[in-house]
């Protein structure tokens, strides 16, 4: 009984603990969250998206975008179709008629979402577009053009500053700031950001929790980039992030994220 | 449809025979389950091949790891399909409910969850019982909604795959 109590007595003193990370803003990754058995639907589907935009203390989504050979941007991760939809190849090789009549292989069956389908700007959050640039079907690079005009498309009225996008090929940095949109770059080490002839075309990095400490954050942040972190989902790898205070991070479990936020 | 009417009507007309054995069980249990692993107690009545009773739980990730209490309250029914002396088992129905405090700052920060499992069970023992319980059903989350203003429902699936100890008398 006494022991019970002790751990009661813990347990309150632990939750009244004053947390300090009101600078770190909490984006859901691929909607809510990615690859993760607590996010109640599948990643870059609309009920998703939608799930993680109505969720308070969360400042915005990041989604994958992908383009159809009809030229229109479609919101999907993984390389082949195959790997979650009861459909077949991939994004890049299939047609809008086709890839309408998708859904994700999950007991919801969510259907598979296009990026004007999304009622963007919100209302005070952000919107991330992390480019899938790799056509796996035919083994080669996509356009950059025709995902340039895809997306322009579908977020017509959209004011360029307000179209962020993630990319992990340098080459397509600078069409990307031509178009006026803001620019992350990711890489795999802070050094190949710091030093990137890319770097000033560009208003932040992204970058995988593990590879980064809290004094690569600063460095970046003191060169007055900001920084984007992703790929933590427990409690003590949510944790690890927070403490680093990065601008943003990209939270696959996004109660377990607030919580340790608030 | 029609079935699960006819499963719930068996259950609730359990009570009308005074006559028979009635065992009482009252236990603990690990479940898991995709939003946590919840562990707790239980008590269940068995009378002939029926079973019914509470169970409360606290997700042990949030409660343990993340100081945020999980608390889990639930009402478990249950057919007996094989009642050996020491071998049973069956089907389940387990309605479950559980909320968590998600975001302190916030004046609607609780997420509400409701659902209802249909599964089924297996048990091995007499006095001391061993069973592995698993289910799966909607769950409805309630949460506020910031666009909206107001509170919102979002339905989806879970299930749970649970293991429990129990003393039979």
């Amino acid at each position: 009984m006494r022991f019970s109590l002790l751990i009661v007595l813990a347990l309150l003193a632990f939750s009244c603990r004053k947390k300090k990370y009101e600078d770190v803003k909490i984006i859901g990754h691929a909607g809510s969250g990615l690859v993760v058995t607590n996010a109640p639907y599948h990643d870059n589907s609309l009920e998703s998206i939608t799930y993680a935009l109505e969720t308070e203390g969360v400042s915005g989504v990041e989604i994958d975008i992908q383009c159809s050979e009809s030229g229109t941007a479609w919101l999907f991760h993984d390389p082949q179709l195959g790997e979650a939809t009861n459909g077949s190849g991939c994004i890049n090789s299939s047609t809008d008629d086709y890839l309408s009549g998708l859904h994700y292989a999950t007991t919801q069956k969510e259907a598979l979402t296009r990026l004007k389908e999304l009622d963007f700007p919100f209302d005070n959050q952000e919107l991330f577009l992390d480019m899938r640039t790799y056509n796996e079907c035919e083994a080669k690079n996509v356009d950059q053009q025709q995902t340039i005009t895809a997306i322009a498309n579908a977020l017509n009225g959209v004011p360029s500053s307000q179209i962020i996008v993630i990319t992990n090929r340098p080459e397509w940095i600078h069409n990307f700031y031509l178009m006026g949109w803001t620019v992350y770059f990711e890489v795999s080490e802070v050094g190949d950001y710091l030093t990137s002839s890319y770097k000033q075309e560009t208003v932040g990095t992204c970058m995988r929790n593990s590879a980064v400490s809290a004094e690569d954050v600063q460095s970046v942040q003191s060169e007055g980039k900001k920084m984007m972190l992703f790929d933590a989902r427990s409690p003590k790898g949510i944790r690890s992030v927070l403490k680093k205070h990065p601008d943003y991070f990209l939270a696959d479990d996004i109660k377990a994220t607030l919580i340790e936020k608030y | 449809m029609r079935t699960l009417l006819v499963f719930l009507l068996m259950i609730i007309l359990t009570p009308v025979s005074a006559q028979d054995t009635i065992v009482y069980s009252e236990g603990a249990q690990v479940s898991y389950h995709p939003y946590d692993i919840f562990i707790g107690g239980h008590l269940l009545i068995k009378k002939r091949r029926f079973e019914q009773g509470p169970l409360i739980e606290a997700g042990a990730i949030r409660t343990l790891f993340q100081a945020r209490i999980y608390p889990r309250i639930g009402y478990q029914v249950g057919y007996h399909i094989v009642d050996r002396s020491v071998f049973r088992a069956g089907l389940l129905a387990r309605p479950v409910l559980s909320l968590l405090h998600v975001n302190r700052d916030a004046k609607h920060g609780f997420s509400y969850f409701e659902e209802l499992f249909l599964g089924g069970f297996a048990e091995y023992g007499k006095t001391h019982r061993f069973r592995f319980s698993a289910g799966f059903g909607p769950c409805l989350e309630q949460k506020w909604s910031q666009p909206k203003s107001g509170f919102n429902s979002w339905l989806s699936w879970n299930y749970f795959g649970e293991l429990s100890w129990s003393h039979a008398f």
